[in-house]
């Protein structure tokens, strides 16, 4: 152990998650050497550790509350709402943050939807577009070949002429490695009722067009795929001959059981094997240690504990030429914070962004079938741009494929308390659960610099490290967005779908939130979209890292991840994250040559 | 020889809406049975005694639900119906025991809000009455989601 300490790698990456897998593959196989650093456990690595995860999954049964809830906790390496006893984010804010992430090798990605869409050209300029926020210092072409590089190592399942729209491009001939997810029952109604339809929105009339979403889940490979060359579709870690398809588990969050929705584990196993890579879990980056004269980092501290829960640790430093921040975009603001990172432009920590999202359901005409399938398959994806953006937030809207928020279990506690039993209880219930549906909106943020990560010496976590101290909000921007898909978009569709509109706004589920606009109020929660604390920009005044995603004034740092990102957009952002750890460390490897 | 249990299978069929048949095959029988005695405690005997003048009624389906949802057992079999369709005990308000004289229970005793164990999540039946299955478990097949279910 002494001597791997010792060792002075290529690359450090900090964060087992995706930005981090993304980056080493990449760099791995550019035959560098590379430590990864993982803050949490290998805890689902093994394929029996997997299957407990599971178990722990079936045990709690309907009472688990959030995401994280099959995966062990952890007071080391905390998750945010984990445990209520013992919460991880200091919340100053006008409003709660309310998304989380998993600390643990292959970190969210364990339990993300997978859905795996690209930005839009206008979401990198929406400034000179819409006079709104900041433009990015690259454009949608400058990221194109990355997407396609992403698209490929995690494995997406789509269809080009479905994913082509607002300017959208691929390459002539480009196909996706497998082909789109078969649409749900629900896709298809809406797909039937809504053909032709349109809304106004500030002026302007727009189509509600359904397509199928692109997504990180095992469908059929495409033989076309990379110039004819064909795709094997990747399944499960230590069981590769499971998850090879999509199977129908519909419990894509919190955990697929075969594992035929991408995670970052199996990245990481593929990097391992195709160079020198070496995952080091249980190893909490605490500082990066900064030489005072040439601004360069020298080493990663971490502390190393050697079980869950330990208050008792080492600390140790890793050493390479190049260190990679990967840890998400809370967790890199906190390390960078607590280390001094050097940040002329003072927008380090500031901008963070998520989709705010609403719920709308109703109940269709017919039975659609819903609690089966992956959670979303398609998606009113025709909102997502338009003149409107000068005035409110874009949005997309998920056709939700497992009914409504909180069931099947409120149905049933609701006809019990209506006293209904027997033949006639199953005949209730089963009418309302098979009509169910539902649409998840998604709410473009715009970047605040008050929206803000800080650390304080009051609030210490565990082996004595920063807890991140969130200061969030929603601007009327978001929430007039959402006011346009309550108020102009839902009520067409209700019509045109012939919809029993059951949405309801005056009981606020668990975990979410309430707000109001314009007199309206209505409930948001947090998807898990971790955007924006360390935005890259055109010069050191402006934004934490350049184009490349390396620091301003640490020239072997770089900064990965979702945080790097200048606007949120309306997609989901892995794919975009992935493609700009992927650039980034093409800039690394050819750096250190 | 557990001689309630064909009276226990019986009761929760007429409750649940699924046959005797159904619910045998859930494996989960045994299991709710033991809770059940657990959770009525002294007062099962009486239930039992309940329970046979109900599933003994003729179909009259009003005068079943008159009986079953004005009896002070009714608060009991909404939480046992609650049981089989979502797999998960709710613990009974403090009044209903205070009204029948059984303690409160505590945080880890059988009439306290749980999964009995995984089996119990995994054949609920909420999920099958909609013709799907319970998340996690007994997937359906690749593309299944977008054909109508076959059951």
């Amino acid at each position: 152990m002494a001597e791997l300490s010792q060792r002075i790698f290529d690359v450090v990456i900090v964060g087992g998650g995706v930005a981090g897998a993304m980056a080493a593959i990449k760099l791995s196989r550019a035959g560098k050497s590379v430590l990864v650093l993982e803050a949490g456990t290998d805890a689902v690595l093994s394929p029996n550790n997997y299957a407990d995860a599971l178990s722990t999954f079936h045990a709690m049964g309907s009472m688990r509350s959030t995401p994280n809830g099959p995966y062990p906790i952890n007071h080391d390496a905390l998750s945010p709402n984990d445990s209520q006893q013992d919460p991880y984010f200091v919340q100053i804010g006008k409003k709660r943050f309310l998304s989380d992430y998993l600390r643990m090798l292959g970190g969210s990605t364990l339990h993300w939807q997978g859905t795996t869409l690209r930005m839009l050209p206008n979401d990198f300029r929406m400034q000179s577009t819409y006079g709104q926020a900041v433009d990015w210092p690259i454009s949608y072409d400058d990221l194109e070949p990355y997407y396609c590089e992403a698209e490929h190592t995690i494995g997406v399942s789509a269809n080009v002429e479905d994913q082509a729209f607002f300017g959208v491009w691929f390459e002539k001939g480009y196909v996706y490695p497998m082909e789109k997810m078969p649409q749900s029952l629900s896709d298809q109604y809406f797909m039937k009722t809504l053909t032709g339809v349109s809304v106004d929105l500030y002026g302007g009339s727009y189509p509600l067009k359904v397509i199928s979403l692109a997504t990180a889940r095992n469908s059929i490979p495409n033989p076309n795929f990379n110039h004819g060359r064909g795709y094997v579709a990747v399944g499960a870690v230590g069981y590769p001959e499971s998850g090879m398809r999509c199977q129908g588990n519909s419990s894509c969050s919190p955990m697929c059981p075969v594992q035929a929705k991408f995670n970052a584990i199996k990245t990481l196993i593929a990097a391992k094997a195709a160079g020198d890579v070496e995952i080091r879990t249980q190893c909490v980056a605490s500082r990066l240690l900064i030489n005072v004269d040439s601004g360069r980092i020298d080493g990663v501290e971490y502390k190393r504990y050697s079980n869950p829960g330990d208050t008792a640790y080492v600390t140790e430093v890793a050493r390479g030429a190049v260190a990679v921040l990967a840890a998400n975009a809370i967790e890199n603001c906190v390390l960078m914070l607590a280390s001094g990172v050097k940040d002329e432009s003072d927008q380090l920590g500031r901008n963070l962004m998520d989709h705010p999202y609403i719920s709308l359901q109703g109940l269709s005409p017919e039975p659609v079938f819903p609690f089966r399938g992956p959670d979303v398959t398609s998606g009113v994806e025709s909102l997502r741009d338009g003149k409107f953006r000068e005035k409110h937030a874009a949005f997309r809207a998920s056709i939700g494929n497992w009914g409504w928020v909180g069931e099947p279990t409120a149905t049933v506690a609701q006809l019990l308390s209506a006293k209904q039993f027997g033949t006639a209880f199953r005949q209730q219930l089963r009418d309302k659960l098979t009509r169910m549906v539902k649409l998840g909106v998604f709410l473009e943020q715009l970047p605040d610099p008050n929206n803000r990560v800080t650390i304080d010496r009051q609030h210490i976590g565990a082996l004595g490290n920063f807890l991140p101290i969130l200061n969030y909000n929603y601007a009327d921007y978001s929430l007039e967005g959402g006011l346009a898909a309550i108020e102009k978009v839902w009520p067409v569709i209700v019509e045109k779908a012939a919809i029993d509109d059951r949405t309801d706004f005056s009981a606020v589920p668990p975990g979410f939130q309430a707000v109001e606009c314009k007199g309206k109020k209505f409930n948001v929660m947090g998807p898990g979209h971790i955007v924006g604390t360390h935005r890259m920009g055109h010069n050191k005044g402006d934004s934490v890292v350049d184009s490349h995603l390396r620091s301003w004034t640490h020239p072997n740092l770089y900064v990965v991840g979702a945080g790097s990102m200048v606007t949120i957009g309306t997609s989901n952002p892995t794919l975009t994250l992935a493609a700009l750890s992927l650039k980034a460390a093409e800039h690394i490897a050819r750096d250190l040559t | 020889m557990n001689v309630t249990r064909p009276l226990f299978l019986e009761f929760c069929s007429k409750v649940t809406g699924y046959s005797q048949l159904e619910l045998e095959a859930t494996g989960l029988v045994d299991l709710y049975q033991d809770l059940w005695g657990k959770i009525l405690g002294p007062k099962l005997a009486d239930f039992y005694g309940f329970a046979r003048s109900l599933v003994g009624m003729s179909s009259d389906r009003e005068q079943t639900a008159s009986l079953l949802t004005s009896s002070v057992y009714w608060p009991a079999v909404s939480s046992l119906i609650g049981l089989w369709y979502l797999g998960s005990w709710t613990q009974l308000p403090n009044a209903w025991y205070a009204q029948v004289g059984l303690p409160v229970p505590g945080p880890t005793d059988a009439g306290s809000t749980h999964t009995p164990a995984p089996i119990a999540y995994i054949e609920q039946l909420s999920y099958r009455t909609a013709d799907a299955h319970t998340p996690g478990t007994k997937p359906t097949g690749f593309g299944s989601w977008g054909l109508q279910p076959v059951v």
